[in-house]
């Protein structure tokens, strides 16, 4: 097996044996990037980090666990001195000044892919060109976070770092084979992750496998002073397996192939001994209206910040307004689209009608898992309605949007949820588990009873 | 939901950014999805200020320190300060 082809799990153990060393590692995460799949907007061939951990190695120091493991960064978390574009014309040539909470001492690969500020479902946002699906070169790898799916998914680093704000983890991890989690909301902290949806991001781990997901988050997840938003909430231990299969999300327009693989693994799990029940998510219906109001509202206000004076691409301009729509024009066009409807949405005279009918709506949302959860333990569907589709296909906004229909409630609510490979061959699909709030463990232990048997 | 020249000028001027012939034409389809909401009932129905129920998180109102690492990222600046054109 090829060093970068290794888990964390088994990278951390051959360093530790001195099988290898970090610099052969990063070395042959460094070979694997090619310009084809596209990544990475941002390769770090800088061996310093890696060298360090190896002097530390050879002083007999003992090594982390994620110390000298190469690791991807979604472009629009803030690493201390790399570029830090958002996937945007507006911050093409911005250098982060600080990292954000999640870096710690890490040996960061580059910095990857993603649709403009997050925004989309496809990596075809990018203002830089999109990233590919490594199973398939003619399909998106999913998005936002499709660069650091792909990443995983190719061995282009161990694993990866990326957000999610309506399923940009998730989606991506579902199209490209890999594991996406997204922890519940509040339990990572959000300091340096350029803000899209502020009720509704969170920063999670893409990895190989669902141990590595459990490694990666317990190195990021923590209360944090600078993001008033975080919590330190503690997870309860809860046993048994009651699972719980929402019926609104088994109806026209998934895919054949899609809703066979989710129901035979989770056959696979009644094998194994869990209880299997039909529940209902009644306002699951309602819940994209819900989301992209919200969405579309907090992105207005959050990129209201991109004017050119403080930072990033700055136009001139006969005064100060010219400047902010020179500099403003540079936005892509879903971008644009999305601050209009939000600055709609928010306006006077609009803002009962949309903005504060979605938080009602999405308080709806919220009280369905709560009732489901005091029947079931987690809740299975499919991560996405179909499997990861061809460049150009959904061309349509609203037709995008539609692709997002399973993991939006789960940002509304504010819940964890993790997207598993469920498919042994062909293209892959992902199966997304939920869990009840800090339940993060919970989920990743159903997702390893999966992982493990079919191993 | 048709949306009015006027509208869209007018939104455009509170986002900052220049109004576009494609708005006329996508944005009145993403309303009308939006628009879905209205089947539902809500007059009872608080609406979320925040998921995870935490209020007023505080903490004191003291500089952190990396002041020059930040004006120097500014396009314009003068004297440790972010410069900008006439407001008035």
């Amino acid at each position: 097996m090829k060093l970068n082809e290794l888990t964390i799990k088994k990278a951390h153990e051959g360093l530790a044996n001195k099988d290898f060393s970090a610099k052969e590692l990063l070395q042959a995460v460094l070979s694997a990037i090619d310009k084809d799949i596209n990544a990475y907007l941002f390769v770090n061939d800088d061996l310093k980090k890696a060298k360090q951990v190896d002097e530390k190695i050879r002083n007999g120091e003992e090594i982390g666990i994620l110390e000298g493991i190469p690791l991807a960064v979604k472009d629009n978390i803030m690493v201390k001195g790399m570029k830090c574009t958002a996937g945007s014309k507006l911050l093409e040539n911005y250098v982060a000044p600080y990292n954000a909470t999640v870096i710690k001492n890490m040996v960061i690969v580059g910095k990857t892919n993603l649709d403009e500020f997050a925004m989309g479902s496809s990596t075809e946002n990018s203002a830089f060109g999109p990233a590919k699906n490594p199973c398939d070169l003619k399909r998106v790898p999913g998005g936002s976070s499709g660069g650091s799916a792909a990443a995983v998914a190719a061995h282009q680093c161990i694993a990866a770092l990326g957000s999610d704000t309506g399923g940009s983890i998730r989606q991506p991890a579902s199209f490209c084979g890999v594991v996406g989690l997204k922890p519940t909301y509040g339990r990572v902290s959000r300091y340096g992750l350029i803000a899209y949806g502020s009720s509704l991001d969170q920063i999670g781990p893409l990895t190989k496998t669902v141990e590595d997901a459990e490694i990666l988050l317990k190195a990021i997840e923590g209360k944090d002073v600078k993001d008033s938003t975080s919590s330190g909430i503690k997870e309860k231990d809860i046993s048994g397996l009651r699972i719980g299969i929402p019926k609104e999300y088994f109806v026209e327009g998934i895919a054949s192939e899609v809703e066979q693989a989710v129901r035979e693994v989770i056959r696979e799990y009644e094998q194994m001994g869990a209880k299997v029940t039909e529940i209902s998510l009644p306002h699951t219906e309602y819940a994209l209206a819900s989301y992209y109001i919200i969405c579309m509202a907090e992105a207005s206000s959050n990129l209201a910040r991109y004017d050119g004076i403080k930072y990033g691409l700055s136009e001139k301009g006969k005064d100060l307004l010219e400047g902010y729509l020179k500099t403003r024009e540079n936005f892509g066009k879903e971008i644009k689209r999305r601050i209009m409807l939000g600055t709609y949405v928010l306006s006077a005279g609009y803002y009962d009608a949309y903005y504060l009918k979605a938080q009602k709506v999405r308080a709806l949302i919220k009280d369905d898992f709560v009732k489901a959860f005091k029947k079931v333990d987690v809740i299975m569907t499919p991560t996405s309605p179909t499997v990861a589709f061809k460049f150009g296909e959904k061309s349509d906004p609203v037709s995008m949007y539609l692709s997002d229909v399973y993991t939006v409630s789960v940002n509304l609510a504010g819940l964890p949820a993790i997207s598993i490979p469920c498919q042994k061959e062909g293209l892959p699909i992902g199966l997304q588990i939920i869990g009840n709030y800090f339940q993060d463990g919970k989920i990743m232990e159903t997702a390893k009873m999966y992982e493990n048997q079919s191993a | 939901m048709k949306l009015t020249k006027e509208q869209i000028k007018e939104t455009a001027g509170l986002a900052r950014l220049r109004p576009e012939k494609e708005f006329q034409k996508d944005l009145p389809a993403i309303l009308d999805f939006m628009e879905k909401l209205n089947e539902l009932n809500t007059d009872k129905i608080e609406p979320v200020s925040h998921i995870t129920g935490l209020e007023n998180v505080t903490r004191e109102d003291k500089a952190a320190g990396f002041k020059e690492d930040l004006i120097s990222l500014a396009p314009q600046k003068e004297n440790g300060c972010v410069k900008v054109k006439n407001v008035l």
